[in-house]
């Protein structure tokens, strides 16, 4: 095993975060399918995926030393980073529209198909075990009650702010923020099985 | 919300501070607290964690291999020219010749002075060589992004033109079922499976609801081609990539759906077009 395979996230964070440029490539090749996936699904279109896919990394090299592993992991770190630039393209994309048309839409079929997209994946996967993982937190998700994943899905997937998400569903503030919390929890226990299992 | 929060109204906000659900205001207080609340902040990072985990749950899309490599080959040259530009500059040397034969006191005094103005004179030049490498780098990054929006905004532009007057363009009508009458087109350039579904006159979806739009082939196979909501003044735009044989197409639908859409409809349609055989 090279030196390079054997650093963790953190650690090829920290010489991103000196210049180190190797660094850089072996995080992208970690998680570019991740995030990828992340982007093409917030954006339907592979060309905006992939801008959003470079856009991240680039972010993530430029922050690097801003990086702090006591706020989350780095993947999360990541996904943070990525859902928040395909966030900002799909708002762009939105205020773009001519008026009166609008492209609050999603723009592929993929994109429109949330609940498919949602189900556990039977799809060959590159990493048997980031498969396995989808899949268990996949089916964690479909058996969460419908009304919290609504809340969740609006905020991660739509990027509603928590009084949006109440004026939209027609909840009490308090009620969105109970939904959110019980939602996030229930997702819990799957995620540190994985943890568990790659220890 | 700028006043400071108490322990318990953050924990209340942490789930949807983790799904960055927060206003800037509550984010600016939630900060304030965490930089006293290390409990707060270990259970910030768990639920970012979990939050995370959402988007690790989709099936995998990986980038055509071609694609990737290109990307990554332009990540790897962009920090090669970033780290260039900002690594930082070697301060200048001493002035001082080295191997100089002893002065008298008050040359020494004078030479010391004379160095010492001139290395500072190095550093200020120094650090403004920095400071105007470091804007030069914004302004060039910032300029590359302004003209990659524009090239996108263009291309949109011209894919919409292109979806609608293309040769291959057709053109499906769908009409109200309902006493309303929202209205709508469907642009189908069949040689680059784009559509572009136009509607006006929509009611805003209900509460919690939102619409979905579907192509219904002729075996009766209903495929999402995104959901949507409809401006203020009722009209409204999608599109879609999606390809289909010309003569599949039966006809496209609107329904109402729960929010988020549906992976097939569960509400009957109150926009319907039947796609007319050629």
């Amino acid at each position: 095993m090279s030196p390079q395979a054997a650093d963790t996230d953190a650690a090829l964070v920290a010489r991103m975060a000196t210049g180190d440029e190797q660094a850089l490539g072996a995080l992208y090749d970690r998680y570019a399918t991740t995030i990828h996936t992340l982007a093409y699904y917030l954006l339907g279109q592979a060309d905006e995926a992939e801008d959003a896919v470079e856009e991240t990394f680039w972010q993530a090299w430029r922050e690097a030393a801003r990086y702090d592993a006591s706020r989350g992991a780095v993947s999360t770190w990541l996904s943070t980073i990525a859902r928040s630039r395909a966030l900002d393209r799909q708002r762009a994309s939105r205020r773009r529209a001519e008026d009166p048309l609008d492209t609050t839409a999603a723009t592929s079929p993929d994109a429109g198909d949330r609940a498919d997209a949602m189900a556990p994946a039977p799809d060959p996967q590159r990493d048997a075990e980031s498969s396995e993982r989808a899949r268990d937190i996949a089916v964690a998700l479909a058996r969460l009650p419908a009304e919290q994943r609504e809340v969740i899905e609006l905020a991660y997937f739509g990027g509603l702010s928590q009084s949006e998400i109440a004026s939209r569903t027609s909840l009490p503030l308090g009620t969105v923020k109970t939904r959110a919390r019980l939602a996030l929890e229930k997702l819990r226990a799957p995620l540190a099985q994985h943890r568990e299992g790659a220890q | 919300m700028s006043a400071a929060l108490g322990h318990d109204a953050v924990r209340e906000m942490l789930a949807l501070a983790a799904l960055d659900a927060l206003s800037p205001s509550e984010r600016r207080a939630l900060e304030a607290h965490l930089r006293t609340c290390a409990l707060c902040t270990r259970e910030l990072a768990e639920l970012r964690d979990d939050a995370a985990s959402i988007g690790a749950s989709l099936p995998a899309r990986p980038m055509a291999p071609e694609r990737e490599s290109r990307i990554r080959a332009r990540l790897m040259a962009r920090a090669v020219a970033d780290r260039e530009i900002v690594t930082p500059i070697r301060q200048p040397r001493g002035a001082l010749p080295s191997g100089a034969a002893p002065a008298r006191p008050a040359l020494v005094r004078w030479l010391w002075a004379a160095a010492l103005l001139i290395a500072a004179g190095a550093i200020a030049y120094d650090l403004s060589l920095r400071s105007v490498i470091q804007r030069l780098s914004v302004a060039r990054s910032e300029l590359r992004d302004s003209t990659t929006v524009l090239q996108q905004r263009l291309a949109e532009q011209q894919a919409i033109v292109a979806g609608l007057t293309g040769p291959g363009v057709k053109v499906i009508d769908a009409a109200a079922t309902s006493a309303r009458q929202p209205y709508a087109r469907m642009f189908w350039d069949q040689p680059t499976n784009r559509w572009t579904f136009v509607a006006y006159n929509l009611p805003a979806a209900a509460p919690g609801h939102t619409y979905q739009l579907w192509l219904i082939t002729r075996d009766q196979k209903k495929v999402s081609a995104g959901t949507f909501a409809p401006q203020a003044n009722g009209s409204a735009l999608v599109r879609a990539t999606y390809p289909l044989a010309s003569d599949s197409l039966a006809a496209i639908a609107v329904t109402n759906e729960p929010a988020g859409g549906s992976p097939q409809p569960t509400t009957t349609p109150f926009l319907v077009g039947a796609a007319k055989t050629d």
